[in-house]
């Protein structure tokens, strides 16, 4: 019989996984074909390499968090059997709990026909020492493997756990700084191990597993964005973008501290929906331009955390203009009263492409007094899940969430549900006076613990809807780093969920993202914008306390919501326009009057800012359609604006919103402001539109956008100090210095 | 003695679950949903499940009863992200992350994991087989077991994923 090396049994064979039956009928074969000898050498080979590879792979572990919930899960349960079975299931669990927490020495299995716990915890203690000698052979080895483990930092015990843990994390940490004094770019683990074994005095297992550590981090990092990449079948562009970070990367390597490199060696697991600049656009082909506002502000902290943490440029799909714009407040006055915002119009020439202009459209919404803000019914739903238990995220959040309740008064409502970890309800509402008893409980969170499908959402909105303040301020406040897994599955289902509680319930969503390498950005955003809210990265406590309780009015209070902009130009003096960010807030321009079409809300006190670019009438636009029917003298200037009403003015701007407490049917209030340009130059302008129009200058330059013309750093900081007015918080100087040190950055790449 | 009566109890289970296969299951599930806290959740949630099992209904196949459910709740958690970013919008977005360039992520990876790194060029279903195969220590029969398919279907894709790597592990050398 011929058979070639195509055959299945070629490797079935070397693998040893043919019966004796199979195996004879084989061999015959294997005579017939002594060229396939070779080939199953060859694969005998091939298999020998990836068992080495395998074996050599050092032992993954759950975190400590993970443990720890299993070990209280057994505690859980062990204070309240009810049945038999479950007795003698749990009696089992409570001895190995003993035994672990004794001595790490096994020696229950005697003891399993026994139901009285709490003598069984006793006994195994005092028997473990002795337990080992009654056991059988094969037994014992297993045992002495466990053991083994134990010492190694891979048992159940805790201690022992985070003992072994923070020796190993230090000592890494340690010895990627050393390795990297030699060995610059390359984060090679071998080397970085082998000058870890001079630092560690203490125990040569911890060395063998520490180096194991490192080589298994460096293999699975190349292993997922191997992979990722595969599964996600990437655009050429993001390639180009992600070879761009692996050499910022490199660059982190060269010169920084240790904290930045074990940052680095986090897997990254960060996503962001892609953006595109708007294109400029002729007003002769779309006079109008229409927008949903936002008071997001999370781009801006994110990138903050890119560069002043990671000292890295941020991913340019993490950059949102209008997110950094709005990051900052603006000294625009509350000039109206017949509506809950004002608008102020501002043009001048652009700082960075001559001849062109900006125009800056300002709303400032009205303001409350502390005392006056009406009452609030909040509920917040906490991630809990074990990626939570990083410094910067739950612990960050509880604290934000602490300085939060310290502002609460008795008229305020506060909830507190999770979403993983444990089961839904962590607090049942209370009033905000109760501050020590809601304190208490979220000190009393903690991350780790499998998904809790059940919990969640729903409750959370069931509960904000029980305890539903009129005329007061409802809101879910959903605090997590990135996953979703509230129970509802499907994310479409959850935004009809978010959107239709916002509209019909009147109960409003706010996110609130945080730590580093998980964050789902885009998702998140998502959520906010449907929810009738607004997202936040909290990357500080600083931030936080600015989210929290600085901006707590306007964060918490709407006082206009489906605030929708729409911009009318006048062709006779705009030849093209541009809005600068806001790539995921354009409307069409039929929606704008369609009170059903959701779009952004704003608090109270916010300042929000948009920019426009505009080029001036006759100047070429690259984007113009020639159609060969069109006969060519309509290209002719009279032509051109012959149906044009004759008009000095540059724009119009309409603003149409809904009260909050308006129903998705009821219609809309609308007005309008005109503008005529005056001419001025840049640098006659007020201080709030240099400070913005370095904004946008940074951020356009982030993202390395094809509009960003002569921007240059100096440029942005030439703007932002000159712009940098009262800067009542400092956020303004924090911003320059953000530029400084992107430029640092991007001048060391040279 | 009571060892020999109960050789399976509860906690032998659980025992035997962690230190045999902890960290199998974590790279195994690691290789399905790409992230390694999330890898270690579902290593979590199988072993809680295990806690809610009849140690004599799973004792004898242990090994595949994990992997099974370990497996199942991957691909759970991947349909619902796939859900997730399927979600219809108006606009166009694509979803990816900002990993680094796995190019260079394999020069600086040690020449050791060079295999792993070509096992994940293999198609899905021969990365996870062989993974089973020699980080599972399983038979084909296990194998079959956990994946769904059959034995000499396992058999094929362990062929050629094998065949594959073998062409991958001498471009290499040349």
């Amino acid at each position: 019989m011929k058979i070639n090396s195509e055959d299945p049994r070629l490797t079935a064979y070397a693998l040893g996984e043919l019966d004796q039956k199979e195996v004879e009928e084989f061999e015959k074969i294997l005579v017939e074909n002594p060229e396939l000898k070779l080939e199953i050498e060859s694969i005998n080979d091939t298999i020998d390499s990836i068992k080495k590879e395998f074996d050599n792979l050092p032992k993954e572990e759950l975190s400590d968090e993970q443990k720890e919930s299993l070990l209280s899960r057994n505690k859980i349960i062990n204070t309240s059997p009810t049945t038999f079975s479950i007795i003698s299931r749990w009696t089992g669990i409570s001895a190995a709990a003993a035994c672990f927490i004794g001595m790490g020495i096994i020696g229950f299995d005697s003891l399993k026909n026994n139901t009285k716990q709490e003598s069984l915890t006793d006994a195994a203690d005092e028997r473990s020492s002795e337990m080992p000698t009654q056991s059988l052979g094969k037994v014992d080895e297993k045992k002495s493997a466990l053991k083994d483990t134990n010492n190694q930092g891979l048992s159940l015990r805790p201690e022992a756990i985070l003992d072994n843990n923070r020796e190993a994390k230090e000592n890494k940490n340690r010895s990627f700084n050393r390795s990297l004094a030699k060995k610059q770019s390359k984060a090679v683990p071998q080397p970085a191990a082998s000058i870890a074994a001079n630092t560690i005095s203490t125990n040569s297992k911890d060395f063998e597993a520490l180096k194991g550590k490192q080589k298994v981090e460096s293999g699975l990092r190349y292993f997922s964005k191997e992979s990722i990449e595969k599964s996600e079948g990437r655009s050429a562009r993001q390639e180009k973008l992600n070879f761009e970070y692996s050499e910022e990367l490199q660059l982190g390597a060269d010169d920084f501290s240790e904290i930045e490199l074990s940052k680095e060696a986090e897997t990254n697991n960060e996503q962001y929906g892609a953006y595109y600049d708007t294109p400029f656009v002729s007003p002769l082909q779309a006079p109008l331009s229409t927008f949903a506002i936002d008071v997001d502000t999370a781009s801006y902290s994110n990138v903050r955390r890119y560069l002043g943490r990671r000292n890295q440029l941020p991913p340019q799909d993490a950059v949102r203009v209008e997110e950094m714009i709005n990051y900052f407040d603006y000294d625009y006055r509350f000039t109206g009263d017949k509506h809950p915002f004002s608008v102020h119009l501002e043009t001048a020439s652009s700082p960075w492409k001559a001849g062109n202009r900006i125009v800056r459209i300002g709303l400032k919404a009205k303001e409350l007094s502390a005392n006056k803000r009406p009452p609030s019914n909040l509920i917040f739903l906490i991630d809990c899940s074990g990626s939570m238990g990083n410094k910067d995220k739950l612990p960050l959040l509880k604290e934000s969430c602490i300085a939060l309740v310290e502002n609460l008064t008795e008229d305020d409502r506060i909830g507190i549900v999770t979403y993983a970890g444990g089961a839904g309800i962590e607090l049942d509402p209370v009033h905000g006076d109760q501050k020590e008893e809601i304190i208490k409980v979220i000190n009393g969170l903690r991350s780790g613990g499998s998904t809790n499908g059940e919990g969640g959402i729903r409750i959370a909105y069931d509960l904000a809807k029980k305890n539903f303040i009129k005329d007061g301020t409802n809101r879910i406040i959903i605090a997590t780093d990135g996953d979703f897994n509230v129970g509802i599955s499907d994310r479409s289902q959850l935004i009809k969920l978010v959107k239709g509680r916002a509209d019909k319930d009147n109960i409003y969503l706010t996110a609130l993202g945080f730590g580093e390498g998980n964050i789902k950005d885009h998702n998140l955003e998502q959520i906010a914008n449907n929810g009738n809210g607004e997202y936040y990265y909290i990357d500080s406590f600083k931030e936080g306390k600015r989210v929290l309780v600085d901006k707590m009015n306007s964060t918490l209070v709407t006082i206009a919501k489906d605030v929708k902009i729409q911009v009318d130009f006048n062709p006779r003096k705009v030849g093209s326009y541009r809005l600068i960010g806001y790539a995921n807030r354009k409307m069409k321009a039929e929606d704008f009057r369609n009170d059903e079409k959701d779009a952004g809300e704003i608090g109270a006190g916010h300042t929000i800012t948009a920019l426009y670019e505009i080029t001036p009438p006759g100047a070429g636009n690259q984007n113009e359609v020639k159609s060969k029917y069109r006969k060519p003298d309509n290209e002719k200037i009279e032509n051109k604006y012959s149906n044009l009403i004759d008009s000095d003015e540059l724009l119009t701007v309409f603003l149409r919103y809904k009260n909050p407490e308006d129903k998705i049917e009821d219609s809309a209030n609308e007005f309008i402001v005109p503008l005529t340009d005056s001419g001025k130059a840049w640098e006659e302008s007020s201080d709030d539109f240099r400070f913005a129009s370095s904004v946008a200058g940074f951020g356009m330059l982030l993202r390395n956008s094809k509009y960003a013309g002569d921007i240059n750093c100096e440029l942005i900081l030439e703007l932002a100090s000159e712009g940098i007015g009262k800067d009542k918080n400092g956020l303004r100087k924090e911003f320059i210095e953000l530029v400084n040190k992107a430029k640092a950055i991007k001048d060391s790449r040279k | 003695m009571a060892k020999s009566e109960h050789p399976n109890d509860q906690d032998e289970l659980i025992k035997r679950a962690i230190n045999e296969y902890e960290s199998a299951l974590i790279n195994y599930a690691k290789s399905i949903i790409r992230d390694s806290e999330k890898a270690k959740d579902v290593v979590q949630e199988t072993l809680i499940k295990l806690y809610q099992q009849e140690p004599e209904k799973v004792s004898k196949s242990l090994k595949s009863w994990l992997f099974t459910v370990c497996r199942n709740r991957c691909f759970d958690i991947i349909r619902k992200e796939k859900r997730m970013t399927n979600m219809d919008d108006n606009k166009v977005e694509i979803i990816h992350d900002t990993a680094d360039d796995p190019g260079k992520a394999a020069e600086r990876s040690d020449q050791r994991n060079q295999i792993l790194g070509f096992l994940d060029k293999l198609p899905d279903n021969q990365k996870e087989v062989i993974r089973l195969k020699f980080e599972g220590d399983m038979s084909y029969k296990e194998i079959s077991q956990v994946t769904n398919l059959s034995v000499s279907n396992v058999g094929f894709l362990i062929h050629a994923g094998i065949k594959r790597l073998r062409g991958m592990l001498t471009d290499q050398t040349i």
